[in-house]
């Protein structure tokens, strides 16, 4: 009997069916240059090592994607920022290069031809979907136009913004969202199967309902439709309960669920019109034995799995390099063990 | 305003962002308290159930961060006319340590200063520069702050430069790292952690020995 195919499964679950299991995205940046053994800056400057060591370890985990993400400072690098690199940490953006509200006022959305770090990025895509075929979604990320400016303009400067000059924020968004949504089709013409569209600001963490509809839902839905392919919103760690309706309502397929909320909670809310995806505990999962992975799993299982429209993953978007390959590969085994679909115990 | 306590009515106003109504309720303190003892009995309270409430996930950061600026503010204009100053002891800082991200630094500042103490702001340092810099100052409580996981690794690294100062502060840390694994703290040496701003208030009262 011909063996489900990851994109089969995560294409039935996001149909809200029940497919053979429950799929996982194990979203992987640094451990490829652990697994390489190359300095972050030599890993990430270079798509062939990415591909590589993307496929290298999906060969020895086993989960359903490849992930066609760099690192979010990128993004920051194109409108000036500068790329600090660590060796055990993902690439950071720099100063700000927004440093006065003013600056909005000539700000222009960059040419992302121009841009080696996204051309790589791009490279990458291409590479891991020649690698996948149709069988293994690629996932690409964008951050979202009304997240980007806290690399742009830093949290504070932006928070001030939003709060005390609305016309300067809009004029941000509109250079934002043309870049968003350039940048994400990119990608989906290089080969990404889908887009994250990471939005923290957006989360109930950062800001409350009522400045969400006014803003960053605004947003969303300006910039959604002119991304031509399937996309899923990314708190990365931000709470949502009382507001999946209106993330909803923006016209995204999916949502990331932060580990601080109820993954079963969400999907709820959700009501069949998301699919839900996390909500593992990437910072604490550096610690985690073969039985907390196992319990961890299967919690998240029992939640959110019934009746398909779930993911399994981390519920930041990128997996600390701290987490040991022992933990991924119980996560995967327990995923084998207790996401299957015919046979549930907790049926 | 929906109660005669100030605490909740001065809650109430903060949330709302309405400073001006904020304001007033300050002013109605201080008719009766001098500025500090109103910081402490009346703007600290109200800012910690903030902090409480962003905690449980009911308020958002945007609101904590707004109602420290407003509550700092009032302080800063209220002071000067008394002749009163923040209170100076124990001696405290607040770093954001390796992170380009200083919000949750700048929250922690604006609520301790807004609660009557007065704290120094060392800013971005790595852990060397920022270990001699609290120890040549005589720092009794260092706050550090975090966003990324690296950074918070790094606390390990502090903590050992720290121990070979003169003066050994408190080492208190927050942020994002901390509140995933709530055991990260012990693991990185720190002596406690803060899950959100006003807990850095409770930290300098405590520390103060009761004498502020």
């Amino acid at each position: 009997m011909r063996k489900t195919t990851p994109m089969e499964r995560v294409l039935t679950t996001l149909g809200h069916k029940e497919p053979d299991r429950v799929p996982v995205f194990l979203l992987l940046t640094m451990h490829g240059a652990k697994l390489l053994d190359l300095s972050p800056r030599s890993y990430f400057g270079r798509a062939e090592s990415m591909v590589k060591a993307q496929i290298k370890m999906r060969e020895m985990l086993g989960h359903d994607c490849y992930y066609g993400f760099t690192f979010a400072a990128a993004e920051a690098r194109a409108f000036g920022a500068e790329i600090i690199y660590f060796p055990d940490g993902p690439p950071n953006a720099s100063k700000p290069p927004v440093s006065r509200p003013e600056d909005i006022d000539s700000i222009d959305a960059p040419d992302i031809a121009a841009m080696a770090e996204l051309q790589e990025a791009l490279k990458l895509i291409r590479g891991l979907k020649a690698a996948a075929g149709s069988d293994v979604p690629v996932i690409g990320v964008v951050m979202s136009p009304f997240s980007l400016p806290v690399m742009q303009m830093g949290f504070e400067g932006y928070l001030d913004l939003l709060m005390t000059d609305r016309d300067r924020f809009w004029r941000l968004m509109d250079v934002n969202r043309r870049f968003c949504a350039d940048w994400g089709n990119q990608q989906l013409e290089a080969g990404a199967t889908a887009i994250a569209y990471f939005d923290p600001v957006s989360s109930s963490t950062v800001i409350t309902r009522e400045q969400y509809l006014e803003t960053g839902q605004k947003v969303a839905k300006r910039t959604l439709p002119m991304i031509k392919g399937p996309t899923v919103t990314h708190l990365a760690s931000g709470r949502c309960l009382g507001r999946v309706q209106d993330i909803a309502d923006t016209g995204t397929s999916g949502l990331a669920v932060s580990a601080m909320d109820d993954l079963g909670e969400v999907k709820h809310e959700a009501a069949g019109r998301l699919s839900v995806v996390g909500n593992l505990n990437g910072i604490e999962m550096i610690r985690w034995t073969r039985k907390v992975a196992e319990d961890r799993v299967r919690e998240a299982v029992a939640k959110a799995a019934e009746g398909g429209g779930f993911v399994l993953s981390d519920n930041h978007g990128e997996l600390p390099s701290q987490v040991p390959w022992d933990v991924l590969r119980w996560i995967m085994d327990a995923a084998q063990r207790y996401g299957r679909y015919e046979g549930r115990a907790d049926r | 305003m929906s109660s005669d306590d100030p605490i909740s009515q001065l809650e109430e106003a903060l949330l709302a962002v309405d400073e001006a109504e904020a304001e007033s309720i300050v002013m109605r303190c201080v008719q009766e308290l001098t500025p500090l003892d109103c910081a402490e009995r009346v703007v600290s309270p109200a800012l910690r159930r903030i902090g409480a409430g962003w905690e449980e996930g009911k308020v958002a950061l945007s609101q904590v961060y707004i109602a420290g600026k407003i509550c700092e503010r009032m302080l800063d204009r209220l002071l000067p006319e008394t002749h009163q100053t923040r209170r100076q002891r124990p001696r405290m800082a607040i770093a954001n340590l390796e992170d380009y991200h200083n919000l949750g630094q700048k929250i922690v500042w604006s609520v301790v200063r807004a609660s009557g103490f007065e704290i120094e702001n060392y800013g971005r340092m790595d852990a060397a520069s920022l270990a001699q810099k609290a120890g040549r100052e005589g720092i009794e409580v260092l706050f550090v702050s975090t966003l990324m996981l690296r950074s918070a690794l790094r606390v390990e690294e502090l903590r050992n430069r720290l121990s070979k100062e003169a003066s050994r502060p408190w080492l208190v840390v927050g942020g994002a790292p901390f509140l995933f694994d709530t055991e990260l703290w012990q693991r990185v040496g720190a002596d406690e952690m803060g899950a959100e701003a006003s807990a850095a208030v409770e930290v300098a009262r405590r520390r103060a020995g009761g004498t502020a």
